[in-house]
């Protein structure tokens, strides 16, 4: 069906409400989470959900990928996972006249939409198998290219609290995330809705909302929402007060900051702002736009340094006083 | 239409209400200028160091700086149209609609989405009212105004009320001023009438008055007469100068602006009709300038200068009897023309104490007179008309050097030799005194005419000057033309001189 621009752009904003509708089946609460996983989707870019166990990390991954018509694979990272475990291997094998060659056999990287469980539990060596994936969307195996099929999409998870037996993604890794996002605790209510939908006789059954031709094209079509200069300016702005050698960067980022945000960082920014006005129904980006989004695209681009990990400084809050600071000009 | 004209359209209605909201602020912060200044402005006033008129040009000033503080203001407060803007889309919590659509449509960037954009940001300033784009603020500035204004109204007010009150007196005292002005006016006009009334005789006079009856009681020889009268003549002519030159550096101290007659460098040169005509010229002076001082000296010059005539005349005439055959002798023991001139002159004096125009003195033959002569009938004989008097002139013919009928015209010095005419020698004027004979010599006879040159060129100046008084001349013209004549008639005289 042709549709115009207008109508287009309309698409984008109801699909993600039919994919928030078809989420909300069975995750109760967690819109921001939803929106942002929706951005990422749209962006092109990846997420590293972060949250202590039993709050439904796995559970949203796995319905999204019900929802959106994609080839899902999952990955649980541990210990003794290889890197060929996630890429794939060539395997020898033998025709009928007993002359043997290899066969590629494509790892679970080669899926549309990657669920890196508890990726912090693999080893550097595996958990960095992703980096060329997930930047380039493409795998080298023995010297040979393998395209992976877009959109390609990893959504990785991992534990907070839990450090022993789990090895902390390394800076490169974790910039090549779109957003981290947290899963937040739910509330009582909330509570009172997972007990009622998880203890009962809850039916329920997920819909593919749009396919990856529609994704393809939101992808294309959001590249293009106008964004002002002057917004341009502020994420800018926002990305470069983060950093602690920066003249107008903040105490707090002065005191308890090692690295701030890369260039990564005003990417994600921009591009989830463009996200987050279609999906607003606008047709440009505001400060708004860039504000709110900006934790989940830089939290995991600003290191603290050893006296802000060991004073626990959330980054949130760093972030926040980082937004505090910036005016708008 | 597309949205972008419709956008456009908008916009420009935002621009125009920016400029009047411009317009606002600029005199807003004028008016706020202007009514801060000016309550310092009035008390200085109030306080006596400064004048109405002066506050007036203050007042106008303020005005001027005020607006000028205004426009500055507004200039260093000026921001650009796409930051206005943004605080419009900051303030409405618009998400920067409008700001990026006009930065798309002004600066060109095109995207498949601009143009929904512009529709998008149309539709919102269409949908906002004046009041939201431009709210109402109560500022500290407005309270700012409204107090200044209070002050002022209390101020001005009350300063009308206090005027009001006392209006009465500035009247009062401009009255009495005047009063005393005229009253002393008055007064110096009774004193300076006195003063004249009061005026002594002169001492020549008296001197004259005791030479004439001596001469007729016949107690004193001709040559005593003589030398008496040298001796008068030498200190009148030493007075004259005295006093020409006394006048002279009083009206240089006077500093007198456009006065042509005192451009002439020797002032004691001047006759008595010229003095007369440099009394009338000071009286014609603005504001006054001249002191009584002076019109006293030039009164007084007068008076000397005629007195030098008469002198001159009655010594010039018993040289003439010294030549004179026996025959004349005789008769003149009887009456010598210097005693008929003295009786003349005590005649004179009397008239001179009526009125301030001795005509006697300038009349050796007052019997002899034309009675069809008109006084200042011929304005073109200027001082000459006096001697013409003197002498008795009949009518149409001067009584001095070159006495043939004046035709009116300007004729060089060839053309003169060459007239035909009583141009050598004139007729004899008939005489009382049957060998009284004198003997004028013309111009045309060069060589025995006693008038001086400068004197004949004097008069014609006088004429010059007559014309120049008479015609309606421009006074700051009069020195120019004058100067302008002077010259060229000079040039005539040393070209005559060469010629010759």
């Amino acid at each position: 069906m042709h549709m115009n621009l207008n109508e287009k752009v309309a698409a984008i904003r109801i699909n993600f409400e039919r994919i928030n509708t078809e989420l909300t089946k069975i995750i109760v609460g967690q819109n921001l989470l939803i929106k942002h996983l929706f951005t990422c989707l749209i962006s092109g870019g990846h997420a590293l959900i972060e949250g202590v166990p039993g709050l439904g990390k796995t559970l949203i991954v796995r319905s999204l990928s019900k929802i959106l018509d994609l080839k899902y694979s999952r990955i649980q990272f541990t210990p003794d996972l290889m890197p060929a475990d996630i890429l794939g291997t060539n395997i020898v094998k033998e025709d009928g006249e007993g002359s043997r060659y290899f066969e590629f056999y494509k790892g679970p990287i080669f899926g549309q939409l990657i669920l890196a469980d508890e990726i912090n539990r693999a080893s550097p060596k595996t958990q960095s198998a992703l980096l060329e994936a997930m930047q380039e969307e493409k795998v080298t195996v023995f010297g040979t290219k393998y395209h992976l099929e877009p959109p390609f999409m990893v959504l990785a998870t991992q534990n907070p609290i839990e450090m022993e037996g789990t090895y902390p993604l390394p800076e490169a890794q974790v910039d090549r995330f779109f957003f981290k996002l947290k899963i937040s605790y739910p509330d009582q209510n909330e509570l009172l809705e997972i007990i009622d939908k998880t203890t009962e006789d809850y039916k329920y059954e997920l819909k593919g909302v749009i396919g990856a031709d529609s994704i393809l094209e939101m992808k294309s079509l959001v590249r293009q929402i106008p964004i002002a200069s002057h917004v341009k300016d502020y994420a800018i702005r926002l990305v470069l007060a983060s950093h602690p050698d920066n003249p107008h960067a903040t105490e707090q980022i002065k005191q308890y900051v090692l690295f701030g945000a890369s260039p990564r960082g005003v990417q994600s920014l921009i591009l989830a702002g463009k996200v987050s006005a279609v999906i607003d129904g606008r047709y440009n980006v505001s400060i708004e736009d860039i504000s709110g989004v900006a934790k989940a695209a830089l939290r995991h681009r600003i290191v603290l340094n050893i006296r802000g990990e060991t004073e626990g400084i959330d980054v949130d809050n760093v972030i926040e006083e980082i937004i505090e600071s910036v005016k708008i000009r | 239409m597309n949205a972008e004209t419709f956008f456009l359209s908008e916009i420009s209605k935002l621009k125009r209400r920016v400029i009047v909201k411009t317009v606002q602020r600029t005199l807003l912060n004028a008016a706020l200028t202007f009514l801060g200044i000016c309550p310092i402005v009035f008390l200085i006033k109030k306080a006596g160091f400064l004048e109405s008129g002066a506050y007036d040009s203050w007042v106008i000033f303020l005005i001027g700086f005020s607006l000028f503080v205004g426009v500055l203001t507004a200039y260093l407060q000026k921001k650009g149209f796409l930051a206005f803007l943004i605080d419009i889309d900051t303030r409405l919590k618009l998400k920067d609609r409008l700001s990026t659509a006009y930065e798309y449509q002004k600066f060109g960037e095109k995207t498949d989405l601009s143009d929904l954009l512009m529709a998008d940001a149309t539709d919102t300033l269409h949908h906002l009212g004046t009041r939201k784009l431009f709210p109402l603020k109560f500022s500290f500035v407005d309270l700012g105004l409204i107090l200044l204004i209070l002050i002022n109204m209390a101020l001005y007010s009350s300063d009308y009320l206090w005027s009001g009150n006392n209006s009465m007196h500035p009247n009062q005292n401009k009255l009495e001023k005047i009063s005393t002005l005229l009253r002393n006016y008055s007064e110096s006009r009774i004193e300076s009438q006195k003063e004249k009334k009061t005026r002594q005789p002169n001492v020549y006079t008296r001197e004259l008055e005791n030479l004439s009856r001596k001469l007729q009681e016949g107690s004193i020889s001709r040559d005593q007469v003589f030398t008496t009268l040298n001796r008068f003549l030498k200190d009148v002519q030493g007075k004259q100068t005295r006093l020409a030159n006394a006048l002279d550096t009083q009206l240089a101290t006077a500093k007198i602006e456009e006065m042509p007659v005192l451009k002439i460098p020797t002032l004691q040169n001047l006759s008595a009709s010229n003095l007369e005509k440099l009394k009338m010229l000071l009286h014609k002076l603005p504001n006054n300038q001249i002191p009584d001082s002076v019109h006293r000296d030039i009164e007084t010059l007068q008076e000397l200068h005629r007195l030098e005539t008469l002198l001159s005349q009655i010594i010039d005439d018993i040289n003439e009897d010294t030549f004179r055959n026996e025959a004349l002798t005789e008769s003149d023991r009887h009456q010598t023309p210097g005693s008929q001139y003295l009786n003349d002159l005590k005649n004179a004096r009397d008239d001179n104490q009526r009125s301030k125009i001795p005509a006697k003195f300038s009349s050796p033959r007052p019997d002899r007179e034309d009675p069809n002569q008109q006084p200042g009938s011929d304005q073109s004989q200027g001082a000459g008309r006096d001697l013409g008097k003197e002498f008795g002139s009949r009518d149409g013919y001067s009584s001095l050097a070159g006495r043939g009928k004046s035709s009116g015209k300007k004729k060089s010095s060839t053309e003169i030799e060459k007239l035909s005419g009583p141009g050598t020698q004139d007729e004899m004027i008939p005489s009382q005194m049957q060998n009284y004979l004198i003997h004028i010599r013309s111009l045309t006879a060069i060589g025995e005419s006693r008038i001086k040159e400068g004197d004949i060129m004097r008069i014609y100046r006088q004429e010059i000057e007559g014309v120049l008084q008479k015609e309606d001349i421009p006074l700051n013209y009069r020195e120019y033309i004058k100067q302008y004549f002077i010259s060229i008639g000079l040039k005539t005289e040393e070209n005559a001189y060469e010629s010759k």
